[in-house]
């Protein structure tokens, strides 16, 4: 019965053919546009998540109260013991086959300062003390597949706790833009002196006596050293030396201008100078992210067990950046679905409105012969779900193909929250269930346009049918 | 924004002119051992009764002169803890006067008369500036550190003469020592203190301290000028001179946060 129904709504969609093109061409450009847009948007998600766990790891450890309190002071939230907490986590049963990279981090907030040269620099930094070929084994994460990896330029080595890395803004406030040979990076103007402070001459008392211990003007310039100071967890100021070995391009601007990257053990050095040395976080990166809300669970449960005062954070949750990029994307999807869908209903309605009315005789006849006004229904449905089914697979096929040409033509892009580029990719088929679910829709929205029209046919007075010119 | 940065640097004279008493924690036996040339030092530096006295803060870039506050400093010993607790009332420059910092034991206070607030100043807020130097006038050597004797050693003084010195040395002996190790020069016989280098925990050196113009002031010969080099940032330096030492009978109450907005001086 079906068979013969399908039969005949085809042969009518061959009749008009012209008709029928145009409004499978509708279906179809609604199809590709929100297929290319859902391929656009996993690739975002997914690339800001491996952004994402490749830096923060997917799971954090504080002490309690750091994450709501303790960026303002992250030295007073240190971990005690961490260490053995570190063991007792990688040692758990549960934990240890989920667990990628378990590394500790130093979160420290001090005034880094360029002494050397002619131009004193200093500001305030926000650094972060790590290991670094725990970092390095970090950056390697890519469950996705997206390719991205910038490592370390040039690498920290392990061995050496002076070495590290700024972010370029700072690199250029403190005046290193000559000694780590960075690009578009002009040098700072002469500091005038300010204003009603005129120099007076210089008292040679003074300048004797300050140069007899200490070189005056700094050591060599040329060499790309910073000091760092901070003041201890005990309050009293503490100072270290850093060796530049490189700037990194952060984000954003805040951080570009304040970001040092440094050995855990230089941080420690810096926080807690001869006091016990703790550490601001346990990072915890997972094999696969599935494993997140488990993980989380587990490391719960055996900090309750063992009377642990901490607390599991995700990098969701640390980096609110992430969820606002997801939610914004997700409504500017809704909003594409919504106008492609209107679109798709009032073509399909248009053209089976058409249907109707060139065929009211046919629908006349069909009656007189006895056939029931469900069968007319369906069979005007029908039609509409062919359509919609053409249309779909046209758009789906070409959604396909443009991305697959998009993803050879090797275009590069700088996505949100990001400082370097990464190659474009259309990840049409990333997510299959929701790729699905679009193609879906569409047929249904074509079917349900075509259920007006169909309703009218059906209802339509034999006599009368039959009485149309 | 100009009150603000003026104030934090007068902090610093503030902090500068607290000259901590200095007290012996055990006196050994052998002479002359490193505690005792401590103690006899820390005589020196501060006379053994309440004082009011004027120091006046000079601060230099590059070895030419920049800055210039002189202020009105109370002093007067802690029984219980045996620090000195120390009340800073800014005289000049005139955008200055009338701004006000108590020191008691490790807390500082700064109170400013045209917001009428007392604001505590916290460790991380006294990095820079001219406020870290109070932290090496300030070091309550015999109670915090312990003393160990290097040797005996000729040095050059501020004058470039020769001094025969004592060389000690000192370790953190608590959390509450602001600097991990101190190298003192303390000249034999008269037990002036003449140089001191300051490090920080990471072991490296932060300031040096020379004192310079030794003279009598109540009742004993004391350094009446203090140079401190910020070794870090080397164009950085500093003269304190302490003059117009008097006894004064202050009374406790003064050294109190509550009291700050009510204080004058005349």
């Amino acid at each position: 019965m079906i068979g013969v129904l399908v039969k005949i709504a085809w042969r009518n969609i061959v009749r008009n053919r012209r008709r029928s093109l145009m409004t499978a061409s509708a279906v179809a450009a609604g199809a590709l546009a929100m297929l290319l847009f859902l391929g656009y948007t996993t690739y975002i998600f997914l690339g800001m998540e491996t952004g994402n766990v490749q830096h923060l790891g997917h799971l954090r450890v504080f002490r309690a109260g750091y994450f709501l309190y303790g960026a303002g002071n992250p030295s007073a939230y240190g971990i005690d013991g961490y260490r053995e907490v570190m063991r007792s986590i990688g040692a758990d049963p549960v934990l240890e086959p989920m667990i990628r990279v378990l590394t500790p981090t130093q979160s420290l907030m001090g005034i880094a300062a360029n002494y050397r040269g002619d131009n004193a620099a200093s500001r305030t930094f926000f650094g972060e003390g790590i290991i670094p070929s725990d970092r390095d084994r970090m950056l390697r994460w890519d469950q996705y597949h997206t390719g991205i990896y910038h490592p370390l330029d040039p690498p920290m080595a392990d061995a050496d706790e002076s070495r590290g890395l700024i972010g370029t803004g700072l690199a250029r406030i403190l005046n290193l833009c000559a000694p780590l040979a960075l690009p578009e990076c002009p040098p700072a103007p002469a500091a005038a002196p300010p204003p009603g402070e005129h120099p007076g001459k210089v008292n040679a008392d003074i300048a004797e006596l300050a140069g007899r211990d200490v070189p005056q003007g700094g050591r060599a310039p040329g060499g790309a050293q910073i000091d760092l100071l901070a003041a201890t967890v005990g309050g009293a100021p503490n100072v270290v030396s850093l060796n530049v070995i490189g700037a990194q391009p952060q984000g954003a601007k805040e951080l570009d201008d304040a970001y040092v990257l440094m050995h855990l053990a230089l941080a420690q050095q810096l926080v807690y100078g001869r006091e016990e040395h703790k550490i601001t976080a346990i990072v915890l990166q997972l094999k696969d992210s599935r494993y997140l809300s488990a993980a989380r669970a587990r490391l719960n449960a055996l900090f309750r067990e063992r009377h642990l005062d901490l607390e599991v954070r995700d990098f969701a949750e640390l980096v609110p950046f992430y969820g606002q990029v997801i939610r914004l994307f997700s409504s500017i999807f809704l909003f594409i679905a919504l106008v492609m869908g209107m679109i798709v209903l009032f073509a399909v309605v248009n053209t089976m409105t058409m249907n109707v009315m060139e065929r009211i005789n046919e629908i006349g006849t069909s009656r007189a012969m006895g056939v029931r006004r469900s069968r007319i229904r369906a069979q005007f449905l029908i039609e509409g779900t062919l359509i919609g089914l053409i249309g779909t697979a046209v758009g789906a096929a070409l959604a396909i193909a443009i991305a697959a040409l998009v993803n050879r033509s090797g275009i590069t892009w700088i996505p949100p929250g990001n400082a370097t580029a990464i190659p474009l990719h259309l990840d049409v088929l990333g997510r299959p269930l929701r790729a699905l679910g679009i193609c879906a829709g569409l047929v249904l929205v074509a079917t349900a346009a075509a259920l007006l029209p169909a309703n009218r046919a059906a209802r339509l007075s034999v006599v009368d049918a039959l009485r149309h010119i | 924004m100009s009150g603000a940065s003026s104030a934090v640097r007068s902090l610093g004279a503030a902090l500068l002119a607290a000259g901590a008493a200095l007290t012996v924690t055990a006196a050994l036996a052998d002479s002359p051992s490193a505690q005792e040339i401590i103690a006899a030092t820390d005589r020196v530096r501060n006379p053994g009764e309440p004082f009011r006295s004027t120091v006046t803060l000079t601060e230099y870039v590059g070895g030419s002169e920049r800055n210039h506050d002189r202020l009105v400093v109370f002093s007067k010993e802690d029984r219980a803890t045996h620090q000195f607790r120390n009340l800073v009332h800014y005289v000049d420059p005139p955008r200055d006067a009338g701004k006000k910092v108590l020191l008691d034991g490790h807390s500082l206070w700064f109170f400013d008369p045209a917001s009428n607030v007392s604001i505590r100043i916290s460790a991380q807020q006294r990095l820079i500036g001219q406020a870290a130097i109070g932290d090496v006038l300030t070091v309550n050597l015999g109670v915090d550190y312990t003393a160990t004797l290097t040797g005996a050693e000729t040095i050059k003084d501020a004058a470039r003469a020769d001094r025969n010195c004592w060389h000690l040395d000192l370790k953190a002996a608590n959390d509450q020592a602001v600097y991990a190790h101190v190298e003192y020069w303390v000249e034999q016989g008269t037990n002036y203190p003449i140089k001191g280098k300051f490090y920080s925990d990471s072991g490296r050196l932060l300031k040096i301290l020379y004192y310079r113009s030794f003279a009598p002031e109540l009742g004993a010969v004391r350094p009446t000028e203090a140079v401190i080099i910020d070794a870090v940032d080397t164009s950085l330096a500093t003269t304190a001179a302490f003059g117009d030492y008097r006894s004064a009978d202050i009374p406790d109450a003064w050294f109190q946060r509550d009291y700050l907005p009510r204080l004058q001086v005349q």
